[in-house]
């Protein structure tokens, strides 16, 4: 993990190719930080606080409170994604700044866990037995089929991470690999013509 | 050539060594600058956790007057100058080794003219690995 610490700007920076945070290495850097020459200077960065066994191999989730600072992910055109804990705090109670094209993923839980797995999946061998022994034949119309799951997710993966583009009153959707369209639109205005400019209504073609 | 300091004027008294004698109602001062320390004392530091980064701060002005790593448990910052009595100052500890991180510690006491002893009591961090 790569992170680039501006006590100026009390930001740390996600540096590429990094797209994911992942809270509790996020701590350790944080703590790192705290101790060097430079950042003794300065106030803390952050609390943090969970961890408590809850008993076996679980304990409480990770929250990490950002005291001021803000994570900043690297300008592009990608989705990132924090996990791992809790992340709060930051500027007016936001913990992630502003990064042009980034869209992030914040995952957040008010009773997030962390089991600890030394070997296997960690399930006993009465919990296989049970996830096993369950109906899967039967899928709850809510939900996709399973035929068509695998291709349904593709598509929503491709729009939400390849370019698009407006061209010819057109909208063009393409994969993750920018070169393989995958849908297509036809654009209009308010008054139901063409347009590439003040859209109101799109229609696949 | 020696002078003599009396009702506000300094004369020479030709003829002698040179230095200055206080005739009746003069007046000997010492100037200083506001930033110059007025006396220096010792702080005693206890308890620390060897390899700990620390910084002692002036609350005044927050200026820096010591910093380093603990060498030692227990160790004296010598000389410290001290801008007022008593002398308000924050004291930082930090320590992020790779087997255990301690949680950011912070202090303050009074330093005059006999020192100060701080006593330091830092906590395991738990969460951070």
């Amino acid at each position: 993990m790569s992170y680039l610490f501006d006590f100026g700007t009390k930001l740390i920076h996600i540096l590429s190719p990094q797209t994911e945070v992942d809270i509790q290495d996020l701590l350790d850097e944080i703590r790192t930080q705290e101790a060097t020459e430079k950042g003794i200077t300065y106030g803390k960065i952050a609390d943090a606080s969970g961890k408590e066994v809850l008993g076996g191999s679980v304990s409480v989730g990770v929250t990490l409170e950002l005291l001021g600072w803000q994570i900043k992910f690297w300008e592009g055109n990608y989705i990132a994604k924090v996990a791992g804990g809790n992340l709060v705090g930051g500027v007016s109670g936001d913990p992630v700044a502003y990064s042009a094209g980034v869209q992030t993923l914040l995952i957040q839980s008010a009773a997030s866990t962390v089991v600890q797995v030394s070997t296997g999946s960690g399930l006993s061998s009465e919990e296989h037995d049970q996830l096993m022994g369950l109906d899967t034949d039967t899928v709850p119309t809510a939900v996709w089929a399973e035929s068509d799951r695998g291709s349904k997710l593709d598509f929503v993966y491709s729009i939400e991470g390849g370019k698009w583009t407006i061209v010819g009153d057109q909208m063009v959707f393409f994969s993750a690999d920018n070169l393989t369209e995958i849908a297509r639109f036809n654009l209009y205005d308010a008054n139901g013509n063409p347009t590439m400019a003040n859209v109101m209504t799109r229609t696949r073609i | 050539m020696a002078y003599i300091y009396t009702a506000g004027i300094i004369q020479e008294v030709p003829g002698t060594s040179e230095e200055l004698y206080a005739g009746s109602g003069a007046v000997f001062s010492v100037q200083k600058l506001p930033t110059d320390p007025i006396f220096y004392a010792s702080v005693v530091i206890k308890n620390i956790v060897v390899g700990s980064r620390y910084l002692l701060i002036d609350t005044n002005n927050d200026t820096e007057l010591a910093s380093g790593e603990a060498v030692s448990q227990d160790f004296d910052l010598e000389n410290i100058p001290v801008s007022s009595d008593p002398m308000l100052v924050e004291f930082r500890v930090r320590l992020s080794g790779t087997l255990l991180k301690y949680l950011p510690y912070k202090s303050y006491g009074y330093v005059n003219r006999n020192g100060a002893t701080l006593y330091v009591s830092q906590v395991e961090d738990t969460v951070a690995t």
